[in-house]
């Protein structure tokens, strides 16, 4: 019994659980075949008198019959339902890992291929991609009939996929292609046979379309509908920025290549692609010309609305007293180098520093020692303004005059194209480097279904990319409008989350909030909070010094936001990393809704297998003690029948005498079939111990029970190797396969086989006879319950059902051989070593 | 043998085509044992104890109880569990007759001290000589205490 409380143990992994589902129904479904009154009647003839009597039996079993039918049918209904959702879940899965592993573009359509065949047809098949600059759709991969097909790129035409295109929508036509598609105006470009059923969605990727996916049947009208469309877009949707990426990486490497080549020319000239060199060498001459003890190089980030990024002012080189200090970033702000960024001319202070600066109505808080002449100059590349490069001297006033500045300008003009190429190079590295560490991350995403896990990698990948001292991640329940935190790092710290300011809430105007709200990312700094203040956002728990924050979305829907915080001042958040924090959440996102999806379908899976067991359990007690209820009007009716032929057989007429006997006869018939179904039914519920058993003992135990008669030859092929099993079952699997064979035998001498096949592991058993034989459409209903193939009353329509169950019980498998009039052949195969068996799985 | 006196058996049962068929097989083995027949475990006790209907002292004490398990009112174990509780009729043997074969029917009839566990067959011969095995056994068997 413990062994069996043991096996109950609901197993952990999703394939485990299917397997043992399935198991569960396997075991009752033998159980509850159907059987209608009219059936029954028709094996039992009911004498007369005892109308009542068997009336009432009879349809006291059909509905507990119909009660188990209807109980099964739930419980498979559920069950396809949760497998349906498993191979959907893994197919999403088995993307969403094809995305992290890799960036070229023709290894990931053929995933999206792959995985879309496991969940529909995909005889025809493709994927089109647009390029809107040059406005065609390319084919990069195309399944026509099953087969590959190169198809050229065509420029943006009418067709279906230009439809889908503009629309921005799924499309399923279910009937009828050619005419649905001639009523929109639509000029479909037909390859081959028509399409009958035709299917696409779009693949968009931060608002704009990717490309399509499609698949179309050119056999039959509504092979798909709207579960299709459902999956397919999610398909689409898991792949558009995958997709991509992978083009954007590409382009890149094109760009890379091209940049590379001009750094060769570029060589000769004496020019650099590393902006540091690069400034270096300008910064050299400058200082050969003019006192240089404070130089700097800035480059102007104008504001990137989309990102949600202010501008930026980034010093890329700064020369202090001599010595060259780290690059940093501050916002735009009006300083002396916003303003020449402004007016796009130099400037040159000679004296008075401060009050200058209040003239020009700047608001610049000087530190240190006030320069006493600043000389600052605009670097500009096709008309734009993409810096300012700038000289101060603390020591003298007047330090720089006219010449300089005419000097430190044409420096200027003649740096400026190198210094925009070189970071434009060095913003192509930064690039490549990025996505080849988020392509790690990703990687390292998809490989876990485990959302704590998941949080855990992305946290150690964005500590990667960018200072971290706080982190936490925000799950936004839209339904609920509530915001909770799963994840929270304080100064380097796992703590708990569920309470104090990490407690689930009611979304409200905090940070994490704006981002949910806004669907963007943002960075505050701590100057700024006051300004958020007044828009009525709040900055909830402790105030940071650099905050930021990016959405999680999936499906256009923000599903939670990702956020770092700093109160180290030294750290200061910029446009960068609010870029690199949302690609993190972009590749996140779906492995996050993912791992949610899973969470909620391992807690349904364990519940319904809870749900599952309990209604075996009571299905199995209700056979029982339902059974033994039927036997009690049985023992009176058999009774009352005995006595009544004893007490008044002398006044009964033979007739009436027949009539008792038939009474007693099939009451005791339906005694033999509870009997069998009460077995049946222990078959499922208890185990007997497996034990060493010697075959040709048990069967000779068997045959001589079963008294063959004169006419009647069992023959037994030994000596069969000894096996492990419940010893008296597999005695009943002979007994009823052997008496069957006996009792269904139509021949003048029954010639009956029973032997034995060794396959190592297993032995294959057959009991073979030469009675009349089986049809073939017989096969496998022979196996289900009270499926009686004769009429004469003997069986019950119970015990190939039995026989099956035991075998299946062994880990075994049970089929029938037969030709009609020559005879049968029944073959099952049992495992050696059942036990060591389940020991293994 | 004891069989010339005969001895007072209660069958406690409230199905009344098993007590009709019970009381047959009694009759065929030994007409001599008389069987008083109660319907519930409430008024077996009536019967063993003397109480209520039967306050008659002429009313023998049964030489052997056949006990039904499901009754209205008390059921077959609380009357089981209440004899073999009570010192001055512990040593009365009780057979539990049921149409229940369950494992822990068994289990806790044993626990509570029953003599013998039957099943009733359905078959009326069968029956009978199962009566008869328990009936002869236990009569053969009164133990003082």
């Amino acid at each position: 019994m413990s062994k069996d409380k043991e096996k109950a143990a609901a197993p952990e992994s999703g394939d485990d659980y299917r397997e043992y589902v399935r198991k569960r129904l396997a075991l009752i479904a033998p159980v509850i075949q159907k059987v209608s009154l009219g059936e029954f009647s028709e094996k039992i003839d009911i004498p007369q008198g005892a109308e009542d009597e068997f009336t009432e039996l009879l349809v006291g079993l059909n509905l507990m019959i119909d009660d188990l039918r209807f109980m099964f049918d739930e419980n498979r209904e559920k069950t396809a339902e949760l497998e349906r959702r498993f191979t959907e879940l893994s197919v999403f899965n088995e993307i969403g890992r094809a995305l992290g592993s890799t960036l070229k573009l023709a290894e990931l359509l053929e995933v999206i291929y792959n995985q879309t065949g496991r969940i529909m047809e995909t005889e025809n098949f493709y994927i089109a991609l647009y390029d809107d600059r040059s406005n065609t759709i390319e084919f990069p991969l195309f399944i026509e009939e099953g087969k590959r097909t190169d198809v050229p790129p065509r420029k943006f035409g009418k067709g279906l996929t230009e439809y889908i295109i503009s629309n921005l929508k799924p499309f399923l036509i279910r009937d009828d292609v050619v005419n649905v598609t001639r009523r929109l105006g639509i000029d479909m470009v037909v390859r081959g046979a028509e399409p009958k059923c035709w299917l696409g969605v779009p693949m968009i990727s931060h608002e704009e379309v990717v490309g399509v996916v499609t698949v179309q049947s050119t056999r039959e009208p509504n092979v798909y509908d709207e579960d299709h469309k459902r999956l397919l877009e999610t398909v689409a949707n898991q792949a558009a920025g995958a997709v991509a990426n992978a083009r954007a990486y590409e382009k890149l490497e094109r760009r890379v290549r091209e940049l590379g080549a001009f750094n060769e020319v570029g060589r000769a000239l004496g020019s650099t692609l590393k902006l540091e060199e690069q400034l270096k060498i300008v910064y050299e001459q400058a200082r050969q010309v003019m006192p240089a003890d404070h130089f700097y190089v800035a480059l102007y980030h104008p504001a990137d609305e989309e990102a949600g990024a202010g501008a930026e002012i980034e010093f890329v080189f700064n020369i202090q007293d001599g010595l060259q200090s780290p690059p940093r970033t501050r916002s735009f702000s009006s300083g002396l180098t916003e303003y020449i960024i402004r007016t796009r001319k130099p400037l040159l202070i000679q004296r008075d520093l401060r009050s200058r600066i209040k003239e020009l109505g700047l608001d610049v808080v000087v530190r240190g020692t006030p320069a006493r002449s600043w000389l600052g100059v605009p670097l500009i590349v096709r008309n734009e303004v993409i810096g300012v490069m700038a000289v101060q001297s603390v020591e003298r006033e007047e330090a720089y005059d006219k010449g300089h500045k005419e000097f430190l300008a044409s420096l200027a003009s003649q740096a400026s194209g190198a210094i925009d190429n070189a970071r434009a190079y060095r913003e192509l590295e930064n690039r490549l480097t990025e996505l080849s560490v988020l392509n790690e991350i990703s990687q390292a995403i998809s490989s876990t279904l485990d959302i704590e896990e998941l949080y855990g990698v992305v946290h150690e990948q964005i500590k990667r990319l960018m200072p971290v001292e706080n982190f936490y991640i925000a799950l936004y329940d839209a339904q609920r409008d509530k915001v909770s935190f799963p994840y929270a790092i304080e100064h380097g710290q796992r703590v708990p989350t569920g309470e104090g300011e990490w407690a689930i809430r009611r979304a409200g105007h905090g940070m994490t909030e704006h981002v949910i709200r806004s669907a963007k990312p943002q960075v505050v700094q701590g100057d700024s909070q006051a300004q958020l203040a007044k828009r009525g956002i709040n900055h909830i728990g402790k105030v940071s010094r650099s905050w930021i924050g990016a959405p999680m979305i999936v499906r256009n829907e923000v599903i939670g936001v990702m956020a770092s915080q700093a109160f180290d001042p030294k750290i200061r958040y910029s446009r960068k990393h609010l870029r690199l924090l949302q690609l993190v959440a972009n590749q996140a996102a779906p492995a996050v809704e993912n791992a949610k999806a899973y969470a909620v379908l391992e807690r349904r899976v364990a519940e319904r297998t809870a749900e599952l067991q309990k209604s075996n359990e009571s299905l199995e007690d209700f056979v029982y003690t339902a059974s033994h209820d039927l036997k009690a009007p049985l023992r009176a009716i058999l009774g009352f029948s005995q006595f009544l032929v004893e007490d008044f057989g002398s006044m009964l007429p033979e007739e009436g005498k027949m009539y008792v006997e038939r009474m007693s006869q099939n009451a005791k018939r339906m005694e033999r079939l509870i009997d069998d179904l009460l077995e049946l039914s222990r078959v499922g519920r208890v185990k007997e111990p497996y034990e060493e058993t010697d075959i040709d003992e048990l069967l000779n135990e068997v045959i001589s029970t079963l008294v063959p008669g004169e006419n009647v030859s069992v023959c037994v092929e030994g000596p069969i190797p000894h096996i492990f099993c419940e010893r008296v079952r597999i005695g009943e699997v002979f007994s009823n396969l052997v008496s069957n064979a006996i009792k269904y035998n139509d021949k003048e001498h029954a010639e009956i086989t029973v032997g034995f096949e060794d396959r190592g592991e297993e032995i294959e058993f057959f009991v073979a006879d030469n009675g009349p034989g089986i049809e073939e459409r017989y096969f496998e209903k022979i196996f289900k319950i009270f499926q009686r193939l004769s009429s004469d009353g003997s069986g019950t329509g119970v015990g190939l059902a039995l026989v099956k169950k035991i075998i299946q019980g062994h880990k075994g498998r049970i089929w029938v051989e037969s030709e009609v009039g020559k005879g049968t052949t029944f073959r099952f195969v049992l495992p050696k070593h059942p036990e060591r068996m389940e020991e293994e799985q | 043998m004891n069989s010339t006196k005969g001895i007072p058996i209660l069958l406690v049962d409230d199905d009344e085509d098993d007590i009709l068929i019970t009381r047959r097989a009694f009759e065929r083995y030994e007409p001599k044992n008389i069987l008083y027949v109660v319907r519930d475990g409430d008024e077996a006790l009536d019967f063993i104890y003397h109480r209520a209907d039967y306050e008659d002292k002429s009313i023998p004490t049964p030489g052997l109880v056949f006990l039904d398990i499901n009754m209205p009112r008390m059921n077959g174990f609380e009357v089981l569990r209440r004899l073999k509780n009570d010192p001055e009729k512990r040593h009365i043997p009780v057979v539990i007759l049921t149409t229940s074969r369950r494992e822990q029917d068994k289990i806790e009839g044993y626990n509570l001290g029953v003599n013998s566990y039957i099943v009733k067959p359905v078959d009326f011969t069968k029956f009978m000589e199962a009566v008869s095995t328990i009936n002869l056994y236990w009569s053969l068997n009164q133990l003082p205490e």
